[in-house]
């Protein structure tokens, strides 16, 4: 299996989630999106 | 008049089967004919479905029903008997029996011989994930959402009598119409079609767990690689993305992983299920996937934007497609002869997960999917992450104790330092062998000499492997994987022409790239903390933060996950010379900081080539990436 969210230290890190999978995008969601284009 | 004929056609084997199981009965005993399992897809309340297992007669004078505690694969002790609910049994006048639970996944029939068949409920997995402290990963979990989608693993629907596990099964599901299934399962043809339900034959109880059935909306790709026919079924709760978005680089990643492995070659079919998850409260939360011999069930949110869902399907698939090596095919005898309820554990999760994900990583450089650089940067990852974990564990002991502590907690360093031992150990072969073996040579040595249907003696594998391999493997693997003595990959990375260096990196003030330096503590509202375990940025440093702190405020601002948000937006406009207040919480004491908030840098090993090393060192490289 994998496991993208994994046990140890990232076990429920869902801001691991926002960031990692789904990209930082989201977790700037509210305001902060035009950061974005020029974040990485 | 045909469809109508069609549907009789179900309800006349339907009913047969419900209460046709009379007197003749008595005639099949159980070893002689198919355990008969009926689950109905159309009547569901609540997200529950019904269950009807009827098996052949019993002779002996007591019987054990059991669901798994446990899957192969998952590495976890997960008690799918807690999803049961309502279980009765019934003799052959239609009569319940008294029926004692001996525990969580277990129920005990006394008068077996007049045991006619079971009937239960089975609630769904996803819907509870968020509140049970050790979720079912949602891969290898269960969905019911009545005429939308059922993710049937089906360890969580059927179970299996005591000393019958190697009698066939035969599954009849009556189905809403709309919905297709999709899997691996051998689906029994009829002389006639059947419109409203299909028929599954397993030849054993092991051919139901290996072979999930996900039941969608039909929206499936077909496409042939090398020999294998590989379907892509995928579940999209709002319809953002169809199977056909994804199939291009699906294709093209399944054919270098083909043309990776060369001649192993274990599967003429193979289905992808691809469930996208809402994420919301009641929806699978577990990303990532669950290996099967003919198949896989992916588990990813439906919000990724498409290029981030195709690179965690490629790196996710090609992970769960490379397993048909190991343990699929490659395996111990305590994943053979599997107890799905008092599991036996392997010494070798170095080799299944391990030699997996490097895999995973390595053809996708070896067939030019990635660029070396890229690789670098992915082992190197591999060897920061692997720092949250006990360095100094002995991988082989960790495997076989995997279920307790605190072994448990360091599983999932398989997928990084896992992975990083078979680095080294590649490094190891190839440099011996001059460039012309590796551990792909030598997994396929193991696979020509064992096999789906042969399994190997746990404790042999590594004397086996060291036999056609050299003395210094023996060595590598008493040090560091039976052994504690963490591998100083530097070492290893020499003998490429690859350093592995400190570099002083910048980092965000809350993020390193994309990764966090904090977490979200779900138990105590919200709370945020500091990651423990990991290397922290200059400005985390600076101010005196530790690991485990829980941040209070913020220059007065009370945080949580919600008032984080905007303050991490700030963060990237901040200057060196913004100030901060932070309040914390240590060892529950109050502690406070404060001062400019710098240019966070953060120290990172860096893995790079050494200029001007010999055409001999940048020859076996090369086999290594390129061979
Ligand atoms: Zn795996």
């Amino acid at each position: 299996m994998v496991d993208m969210v994994i046990t140890g230290p990232l076990k429920h890190n869902y801001l691991l989630i926002e960031t990692a999978i789904i990209g930082i995008f989201n977790i700037l969601a509210g305001g902060f999106d035009f950061l974005t284009n020029n974040l990485f | 008049m045909i469809e109508r004929m069609k549907k009789v056609f179900f309800y006349v084997i339907a009913i047969a089967f419900l209460y046709g199981c009379g007197a003749g009965k008595n005639l099949t005993t159980i070893d002689k004919g198919p355990v008969q399992v009926f689950m109905d897809l159309v009547n569901v309340t609540n997200d529950q479905v019904k269950v009807i297992v009827d098996p052949g007669a019993f002779t002996v004078g007591q019987i054990s029903f059991r669901i798994p505690k446990t899957v192969p694969g998952t590495y976890s002790a997960d008690d799918y008997g807690q999803y049961i609910e309502g279980l009765v049994a019934y003799d052959y006048s239609g009569n319940p029996m008294q029926v004692s639970k001996l525990d969580v996944n277990t129920w005990n029939i006394s008068n077996a011989t007049m045991l006619d068949k079971i009937s239960y409920f089975v609630n769904d997995t996803y819907d509870t994930e968020n509140e049970v402290e050790d979720a079912v990963f949602s891969p290898a979990g269960t969905n019911i959402e009545k005429d939308s989608n059922y993710m049937l693993n089906l360890h969580g629907f059927v179970g299996y009598f005591d000393g019958y596990k190697e009698i066939p099964y035969r599954l009849i599901i009556e189905k809403p119409s709309g919905l297709e299934a999709a899997t691996s399962l051998n689906q029994v043809v009829l002389d006639d079609a059947i419109e409203n339900g299909d028929v599954f034959m397993a030849n054993r109880y092991f051919e139901i767990i290996d072979n999930p059935i996900f039941y969608t909306k039909p929206d499936k790709e077909t496409f042939k690689v090398g020999g294998i026919e590989v379907t892509l079924s995928i579940f999209s709760p709002t319809g953002a993305y169809r199977a056909s978005d994804l199939r291009n680089r699906m294709e093209g990643m399944m054919s270098a992983q083909k043309a990776f492995l060369g001649d192993i070659d274990a599967t003429k079919r193979y289905n992808i299920l691809l469930y996208l998850s809402t994420m919301e409260d009641t929806d699978a939360r577990g990303f990532g996937a669950l290996e099967h011999h003919t198949s896989t069930v992916v588990v990813l949110p439906e919000a990724i934007p498409q290029d981030r869902l195709e690179q965690a399907m490629v790196d996710v698939v090609s992970h769960e497609f490379f397993h048909i090596v190991t343990p699929l095919s490659v395996h111990s005898n305590e994943i053979h002869y599997f107890d799905y309820n008092d599991p036996k554990m392997s010494q070798h999760l170095w080799m299944y997960e391990g030699t997996t994900e490097y895999f995973a990583n390595l053809f996708q450089v070896h067939e030019g999917l990635i660029e070396e650089a890229e690789f670098y940067e992915r082992m190197r990852t591999k060897m920061d992450n692997a720092k949250g974990y006990d360095d100094a564990m002995s991988f082989t002991t960790m495997s076989m104790n995997i279920l307790e502590a605190p072994y448990e907690s360091n599983y999932a360093n398989v997928y990084e330092k896992g992975a990083l031992i078979n680095m080294a150990l590649d490094i190891l072969i190839r440099e011996k062998s001059n460039g012309e073996k590796g551990v792909l040579w030598l997994m396929k040595e193991l696979s020509n000499k064992y096999g789906v249907d042969a399994p190997f003696e746990d404790d042999k594998l590594i004397d086996e492997i060291v036999s056609i391999t050299y003395p210094e493997v023996r060595d590598f693997f008493n040090k560091h994987v039976i052994g504690n003595t963490p591998i100083d990959y530097s070492i290893y990375l020499a003998k490429m022409g690859l350093t592995l260096n400190e570099v002083e990196e910048q980092s965000g003030y809350f993020l390193q790239g994309e990764i966090p330096y904090i977490d979200v503590d779900q138990s105590n509202n919200d709370a945020i903390f500091v990651r423990k375990g990991i290397e922290l940025n200059s400005f985390f440093k600076g101010l005196g933060v530790q690991g485990g702190d829980v941040i209070k405020s913020i220059n007065g601002t009370a945080i949580n996950l919600e008032s984080i948000r905007p303050i991490i937006g700030q963060s990237f406009g901040w200057g060196p010379d913004t100030m901060i207040k932070l309040e914390l919480e240590r060892d529950g004491e109050v502690v406070t900081v404060e001062g400019a908030v710098g240019t966070p840098t953060i120290v990172v090993n860096k893995i790079t080539p050494i200029e001007d090393v010999s055409d001999e060192i940048k020859a076996l490289r090369n086999a290594w990436l390129k061979g």
